[in-house]
């Protein structure tokens, strides 16, 4: 059974196609990649997904839902029960004014928990399964350093535990041991919880460790797709062949 | 006397009750969609008063609009009928309509109030007319209008939740006092304006139809009777009304809304009811 289906998504600013006739699907529990160079469109397919942007053509299904005529009550409802999301720029996905706890209980607020105690508890335990020290619950998340921000988008989306996850260049703007530690939990949540994930990056390292299956868009477009390894070592397209001797 | 003051004393080319009746008429109108509607905030053409925004134009305008040659009045401002506003009030509804009023929140069939709803049971089928500074409730966690809008037609109060979320988190406790805000019968978020929590608590179904009036907003809205109006809590810090330290100092009510006095102790916020107790007028 096809969790996500992406039927002929495309998307227009203006003039400029910032991502045209993007068909993919993504199965139960299964990681799949998404890698090209800056302004291939990336970051626009997961917004159409996610329904941060309306789509201009084409279809997107989550478990047989038809996403793109949803409304905003529906939208509301699917962005904390059946998807969560991790933005490259951890302000977009946080409200830094408010307690750590207080991000991810707005999730929980939104499937009608109303006990405050029992809110901060599950907050607590999110945290620590993002490995964050049960003592900062309570700190306003704008004093959180970048790699706690994006553990905290982590336990955020992960809150009402959600079938698909969508993670949009999760470290790039981490240094690199920061790195290394969030890509290990994000590959232990993945084990432990068997969510599948969309995972966005330009950077071919993160999408070999993560991803099973890669699609590599340039310009708008998918311009190959595949098993990872076999993406990765032989490239077929071009475009692809010139990535991966460049990063090489 | 004056020529100035001469022409003040000139009552003549003045509607009854100050409003013309085309806009005595609108105003019905748009309450009547208010009572339709409990706790929606409806638009209105608000109308310059003889009285400073913040005085309570919204309110004196409800009034205005409704009040007719039968009805007796009674006005009163934090539970006081001689406060400065509502002598001021008074003044101009009777000034310009000739109607009697009283102290009696049993006797009157129109009730114009800031701040408090009276301790002494409302007369079956009289309106209360509550004045209102803020109509609306999610100001306090979103700036724009355009916003608050489409969070009340999405019912999207996620916002409100957290706030009061937040406030347990950093006071061990929900810490509004004023301006509480209630669920409507389950569909619409409302500002009950700065009433005391004593007095939410009374507007869970209750008989008497409360208007409710923001002048310098323009936004008029309705608690028809027996609303549900349900404070917003949580399961382990549920909603508490005040508590005085002492049973009235004055008539020894241990159930009216008590305001501590420095030099005098606890004393009823309602003076009206505080009287009437003791048998003084
Ligand atoms: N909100 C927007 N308004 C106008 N143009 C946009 C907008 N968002 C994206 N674009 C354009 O669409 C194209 C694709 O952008 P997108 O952000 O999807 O790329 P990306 O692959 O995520 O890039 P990066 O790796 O730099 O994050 C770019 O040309 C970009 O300028
Ligand atoms: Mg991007």
């Amino acid at each position: 059974m096809t969790l996500l289906a992406v039927r002929g998504l495309t998307k227009r600013y203006g003039g400029r196609v910032a991502c045209t006739d993007v068909s993919f699907e993504v199965y139960p529990g299964e990681v799949l990649g998404i890698v090209g160079e800056s302004g291939s469109g990336k970051s626009t397919v997961l917004q159409c997904i996610y329904l941060e942007t309306m789509a201009d053509n084409g279809s997107i299904t989550l478990d047989g839902e038809e996403l793109t005529t949803v409304d905003a009550m529906r939208r509301r409802w699917l962005r904390s029960f059946r998807m969560g999301m991790v933005h490259q720029d951890a302000a977009r996905g946080l409200d830094l004014g408010v307690s750590a706890g207080g991000n991810i209980a707005e999730r929980l607020l939104a499937a009608d928990w109303r006990h405050a105690g029992r809110i901060r508890a599950r907050g607590t335990e999110l945290l620590s399964r993002v490995e964050v020290a049960a003592d900062r619950v309570d700190d306003l998340a704008s004093a959180y350093s970048g790699g706690m921000r994006q553990r905290l988008q982590l336990a955020k989306a992960m809150a009402n535990e959600p079938p698909l996850l969508l993670l949009d260049e999760p470290t790039s703007s981490l240094d690199v041991h920061v790195q290394a530690a969030i890509l290990d939990l994000v590959k232990e949540l993945h084990a432990q919880t068997g969510v599948a994930m969309v995972v966005v990056s330009h950077d071919l390292g993160v999408i070999r460790l993560l991803a099973q299956r890669t699609l590599v868009m340039y310009r708008g477009r998918v311009v190959e797709s595949g098993i990872t390894e076999q993406v990765l070592e032989d490239p077929q397209d071009a475009y692809t062949q010139l990535l991966v001797a460049s990063s090489l | 006397m004056s020529r100035l003051g001469e022409l003040a004393g000139d009552a003549t080319g003045y509607s009854f009750a100050f409003l013309d009746e085309h806009t005595k008429r609108e105003l019905r109108r748009r309450t009547l969609k208010a009572v339709a509607l409990p706790g929606y905030q409806v638009a209105f053409g608000s109308r310059e008063m003889p009285l400073a925004r913040g005085w309570g134009t919204g309110g004196i305008q409800l009034t205005l609009s409704l009040v007719g040659p039968a009805d007796v009045v009674k006005v009163i401002d934090q539970g006081d009928d001689a406060s400065m506003n509502a002598v001021n009030i008074r003044a101009l509804v009777t000034k310009t309509t000739g109607v009697r009023t009283t102290r009696d929140a049993g006797e009157a069939t129109l009730i114009q109030t800031r701040h408090r709803i009276p301790d002494s049971p409302v007369r079956p089928g009289a309106i209360v007319v509550l004045q209102v500074p803020f109509p609306e409730p999610l100001r306090l966690v979103e700036p724009s209008d355009a916003v608050t809008r489409r969070m009340h037609a999405e019912r999207d109060y996620s916002k409100m939740w957290l706030y009061l979320y937040e406030d347990i988190v950093r006071y061990g406790r929900i810490s509004l006092s004023y301006r509480y805000p209630c669920m409507v019968n389950g569909t619409v978020l409302m500002d009950p304006t700065p009433i005391p929590r004593h007095d939410v608590a009374k507007l869970h179904q209750n008989p008497t139809l409360y208007l409710f009036g923001a002048g310098r907003e323009q936004r008029v809205y309705a608690l028809p009777p027996y609303t549900d109006v349900v404070p917003l809590d949580f399961e382990d810090h549920p909603f508490q009304t005040e508590r005085a330290g002492a049973p009235c100092a004055r008539c020894g009510s241990d159930t009216s809304y008590r305001t501590e006095v420095p030099g005098q102790g606890w004393l009823c916020s309602d003076t009206a009811y505080c009287d009437a107790r003791l048998g003084v007028s």
